[in-house]
């Protein structure tokens, strides 16, 4: 059984025109130490399945379970990180993080916290602007709060919703860099599961992506293996052979997702995964 | 240049206008003591705002003191029972449902028809009197914070579980910091009526205050006194809802 085994989650919320289905059954399966990305577009219940994922919402029917133990709500060992950074605004960027340690080692001393903290905020560039308030930063350095945060609790599963989708190209890119620095940094493997409407993003760090259809009804597709070597540059990326083929294959992917929407013929997605397969297996 | 002398001349010629309009009213009106009289009767308790020279006949400053204790200890009163009670409406659906209509139907309810049960459960007239301010000016504060707990954004309760905060740091943490400029909203409105309900329940229960003296010169058949305690309330008033003001502005800034 893999580290983190979702299996036939299903979600649907009440509406006017009465319930609607945004998730029907949904598997996933992620090993230990893998970075799992998927990649859907706008409204495919991806953050629906971020909430359940990471326990903060109850599936209809189905199971999450986490290290073999189905989840009830947050793992002790899991961190989130939020689209909308989700800094609480009255607390300067290091009481953020040390809220978060303090939560996660509240046998610590607070001078202990407080390093930690502060360790965590340096790794992520942020060493000068410790005592500012969320308000007093840009997108881009909440953002860096946030991942900070998350990772100052050092866990072991990392859960990420669109974290980049609200900050412009150059930052965009900056953070990337930054969380590939931190993954290696603490020297530990961190499970990840990054939800992602870019798909260079998804390339740059996974070693899966999991195209996600439209909804209503949303499910996963095959998942497609990236086999390049990590950490990757997105320069690297543009020209790999590799890369190419499986960007190629996502979005032909997800085209066919859209298309068979429209057209309501059933979804003939299998020749591709089959190439990623045996790539996997070679 | 022009706008700062504007901001001073036309409140000015607003105050100027209404006091002219007294003047004229009480030359058609032989009872009401015209600015000038009023002024002149005054004096002694404006430039000597501290003297006591008996039980009701005090200095404004003293008087005002009186009422002020009196509405401090009644609005401390009120905020400590409606601060919890708006949390708790705020958090449960099921208290909620049970006590919002109670809540509306009390909270229309005027000074003058609580003071006399206070005054047959406390059988004295300070108690009476606390008792009453508590009452009618716990309600903004009991919808304000209510409505703040309410208005917290799923963001933020997601971020307290996210991190597995206890409960307690839940409460200190998030709860509790982004309640507080609407709990402060609360407390200015509230502040408000605390002291329109002094007034009423100084006359009714006869203690020495602003209220209790202005019953008193009523009586008296002294008039002036009587405008001298209606413009002291409205200053004193006034005063309280800035200082209050001040402080919801600083907490809202955060």
């Amino acid at each position: 059984m893999a580290f983190v085994e979702v299996r036939n989650v299903s979600k649907s919320f009440a509406s006017a025109k009465g319930s609607r289905d945004v998730l029907s059954g949904i598997h996933l399966s992620v090993e230990e130490g893998e970075f799992v990305s998927i990649v859907g577009c706008m409204g495919a219940g991806k953050s629906t399945f971020m909430n359940i994922l990471s326990g903060l919402m109850k599936a209809d029917s189905g199971t999450v379970s986490i290290g073999g133990q189905t989840i009830t709500g947050i793992h002790p060992k899991a961190s989130v990180v939020f689209q909308n950074y989700s800094l609480l605004p009255w607390f300067s960027a290091i009481e953020n993080v040390r809220l978060a340690v303090e939560a996660a080692h509240p046998e610590w001393t607070r001078a202990q916290q407080v390093d930690q903290s502060r360790k965590f905020l340096e790794t992520v560039g942020l060493g000068n602007a410790l005592h500012k308030r969320p308000s007093q930063l840009s997108g881009g350095m909440r953002q860096r709060v946030a991942i900070a945060r998350a990772f100052a609790t050092e866990p072991s599963i990392l859960f990420m919703d669109e974290p980049f989708s609200a900050l412009d190209a150059l930052t965009r890119s900056t953070l990337q860099q930054v969380l590939i620095d931190l993954c290696s940094h603490t020297g530990r493997t961190v499970t990840t599961v990054m939800i992602t409407n870019n798909l260079d993003e998804a390339l740059l760090l996974s070693d899966q992506i999991i195209p996600m259809t439209a909804p209503p009804r949303a499910k996963f597709g095959a998942p497609i293996a990236v086999q390049l070597p990590k950490p990757r540059s997105a320069a690297q990326l543009l020209h790999d052979s590799h890369a190419v083929r499986i960007r190629a294959e996502v979005v032909e992917r997800l085209a066919e997702f859209i298309h068979t929407k429209k057209t309501g013929s059933p979804v003939i997605p299998i020749r591709l995964s089959t190439v990623a397969n045996e790539e996997r297996a070679s | 240049m022009k706008d700062r002398f504007l901001k001073f001349i036309l409140p000015l010629i607003g105050g100027l206008a209404v006091v002219s309009l007294w003047a004229v009213m009480s030359v058609k009106i032989p009872d009401l003591p015209s600015p000038l009289k009023t002024w002149e009767d005054s004096k002694l308790y404006l430039t000597q705002p501290l003297a006591k020279r008996g039980e009701m006949d005090q200095g404004i400053g003293l008087l005002a003191f009186h009422s002020l204790l009196r509405v401090g200890k009644g609005f401390f009163l009120g905020a400590l029972m409606a601060t919890p009670l708006g949390f708790l409406l705020g958090l449960s659906k099921t208290f909620n449902r049970m006590f919002d209509p109670v809540i509306q139907v009390l909270r229309p309810i005027s000074p003058l028809a609580w003071l006399p049960l206070g005054l047959i459960v406390f059988q004295k007239s300070e108690p009476a009197a606390l008792f009453t301010i508590a009452l009618c000016s716990m309600w903004p504060t009991v919808i304000n914070t209510m409505a703040g707990v309410k208005a917290i954004p799923q963001e933020y309760w997601n971020v307290a579980k996210v991190l597995r905060l206890t409960k307690f740091q839940t409460f200190t943490k998030v709860l509790l910091p982004a309640t507080l400029p609407h709990m402060f909203t609360g407390y200015r409105l509230s502040l408000g009526i605390a002291w329109l309900v002094i007034v009423a329940s100084e006359m009714l229960t006869g203690t020495p205050g602003i209220g209790g003296f202005l019953w008193q010169e009523y009586n008296s058949l002294i008039y002036a006194h009587i405008l001298l305690c209606i413009l002291t309330i409205g200053v004193v008033g006034f005063l309280l809802d800035r200082m209050m003001g001040f402080v919801e502005v600083r907490l809202r800034s955060v």
